[in-house]
C-alpha cells in the first residue's frame, strides 16, 4: 500500500517533490520495523537528499530524517562516528531554526547524549544529556515522562564518571 | 436578509443595468471557478487577475471587487503563493466590513480562508482566532448562508494539531456529520474522516481511526480516482495506523 502512494505521488508531483520524500520515509520505517537497517538508510538518505535540494541545506526539516539516520547507523560498530555527524547536524538545524529552548532541540541532544554513553564517552554523555534535560525540565515540568527519558541515562553517565575518577 | 452573492451570476440578478461589465465580468469569475475546481490554478490565477484589474474600475462600494480579491486570495492559497494570497483576505476583509458591518458570510469566508492559510502553514497559533470568529459568525448567520461544516473541519484541525483533542474531536464530528447529511460520498467527507481518523490515533483508539482511513479512502477512490494524491494520502494514514497496530 506504501509503494502505491509512493507510485501516485511521483506520478502526480513528479520524481522530487516534499510528499514523494514523505513517502520514502515511511517505506523506511517499514523496513526498519521489518529489521532491514540497510533498506531503510537507502531510503532515508534518499529522502534526505531530496528534501535538502528541495528546502535548502538549513532546513530544521532535515533534522528527521538525520535522526532516524543517525538512529540506525549508531547500532552498527564501525558506523557510529556517521552516526555522531548526522545528530551534530541535526542540533545544528534545529538551535538555529527553533531556538536554545526548544523541545525537538532537546531530542537531538537526548539522542546524541545516548549515542555517547553508547561509546563510552561519559563527559560529553553527561553534558549532552544534562542540556536535553535542562531544556525538558523547563518546557514540561519535573515530571513528564520525556525528563524521565532524560534523567536516567544522564545518572548513568555521571555515576561512570564518579567510577572511572574512583579508580 | 441580504442575498448571498457567492457567485457572480446572482450579482448578475440582483443589479441589473451594468449589463455589459457585470455580463463579462461573473462570465470570468465563473470561468475561474471552474478551472479552480478541476484543479487547473494558473487559469484561474489569470481570469482572476484580469478581473481584479477590471474590478477596481467599478465605482466604490461595488461588492464585486471584494469577491475577486477573495476568490483569488482561495486561488493563490492553492498554489502556495501565500503573500499574495495574504494581501488580498485582508484588503476583502477591509472593504467587506465597510460594505456590511462587523457580520456577513463573505466576512466570515474572508477570515476563515485566511485561517486556512495560517493552517497550511502549520502556524495554528495564528489561524486559531481566525477560525474561531469564522465559526462564531457562520454560526450566527442562517446555515443556508454560512458554511458551517468547513469551519467546523478547520477549526477541528486546528485544534488537533495543538494537541487538543477534546475540542477536535466534538467539531470534526460536527463536520463530518454535517457533510455526510449533504453528500454521504464526497471529498470533503473524505477529508473530516482523516481528520478524525487523526484524533482517534493521537488517543490511542487506533482501531476506531483505521475504520476512519479506510472509509476515507474508499469514499477518495470512489470520487477523485485512484490516482489522486487526495486519495494516496488517505490510503498513507490506513497503511502507518496498520503498521503501528501490528507493532504494539
Amino acid at each position: 500500500m506504501l509503494d502505491r502512494v509512493l507510485d501516485i505521488r511521483r506520478k502526480a508531483y513528479g520524481p522530487e517533490h516534499r510528499d514523494v520524500a514523505t513517502s520514502l520515509e515511511d517505506l523506511a520505517g517499514l523496513k526498519r520495523a521489518e529489521n532491514k537497517p540497510r533498506e531503510a538508510a537507502q531510503l532515508y538518505e534518499q529522502s534526505l537528499a531530496m528534501l535538502e535540494k528541495i528546502l535548502g541545506p538549513d532546513s530544521p526539516d532535515l533534522a528527521p530524517d538525520l535522526n532516524n539516520l543517525a538512529a540506525i547507523d549508531e547500532l552498527i560498530p564501525d558506523k557510529q562516528q556517521e552516526a555522531e555527524q548526522f545528530f551534530v547536524r541535526a542540533i545544528a538545524l534545529d538551535e538555529k531554526a527553533l531556538g536554545p529552548d526548544s523541545p525537538d532541540l532537546a531530542t537531538d541532544l537526548n539522542n546524541l547524549g545516548l549515542l555517547y554513553l553508547l561509546t563510552k564517552r561519559y563527559q560529553r554523555a553527561a553534558d549532552t544529556l544534562g542540556r536535553a534535560l535542562e531544556i525538558r525540565r523547563k518546557a514540561f515540568g519535573d515530571s513528564d515522562p520525556l525528563v524521565k527519558e532524560s534523567l536516567g541515562p544522564y545518572n548513568t553517565a555521571l555515576r561512570a564518571l564518579r567510577q572511572s575518577a574512583a579508580k | 436578509m441580504r442575498v448571498a452573492t457567492h457567485l457572480g451570476a446572482l450579482l448578475l440578478l440582483t443589479v441589473p443595468g451594468f449589463a455589459d461589465s457585470v455580463e463579462d465580468w461573473a462570465k470570468a469569475e465563473n470561468a475561474a471557478a471552474a478551472a479552480s475546481k478541476a484543479g487547473r490554478f494558473h487559469q484561474a490565477e489569470q481570469l482572476l487577475q484580469q478581473n481584479e484589474s477590471f474590478a477596481r474600475t467599478f465605482p466604490p462600494k461595488d461588492a464585486r471587487l471584494p469577491r475577486t480579491l477573495l476568490d483569488l486570495a482561495h486561488v493563490y492559497r492553492a498554489e502556495g503563493k501565500y503573500s499574495e494570497a495574504l494581501a488580498r483576505y485582508e484588503r476583502a476583509q477591509r472593504i467587506y466590513s465597510e460594505l456590511y458591518g462587523a457580520q456577513s458570510s463573505e466576512l466570515a469566508e474572508a477570515f476563515n480562508g485566511e485561517g486556512e492559510l495560517y493552517k497550511n502553514l502549520g502556524d495554528y497559533e495564528k489561524a486559531q482566532p481566525l477560525l474561531e470568529k469564522a465559526l462564531a459568525m457562520r454560526e450566527k448567520l442562517p446555515p443556508e448562508e454560512a458554511n458551517l461544516a468547513q469551519s467546523k473541519n478547520d477549526l477541528g484541525e486546528v485544534y488537533s494539531a495543538l494537541g487538543q483533542y477534546h475540542k477536535a474531536e466534538t467539531l470534526l464530528q460536527d463536520a463530518l456529520n454535517l457533510r455526510k447529511s449533504r453528500a454521504p460520498e464526497s471529498t470533503e467527507v473524505g477529508q473530516s474522516l482523516i481528520a478524525l481518523g487523526i484524533v482517534y490515533e493521537k488517543t490511542s483508539r487506533s482501531g476506531q481511526a483505521e475504520d476512519c482511513y479506510r472509509q476515507a479512502a474508499s469514499i477518495l477512490g470512489k470520487v477523485l480516482g485512484d490516482d489522486h494524491p487526495d486519495y494516496a494520502n488517505a490510503i498513507e494514514h490506513l497503511a502507518l495506523v496498520c503498521v503501528a497496530r501490528k507493532d504494539f
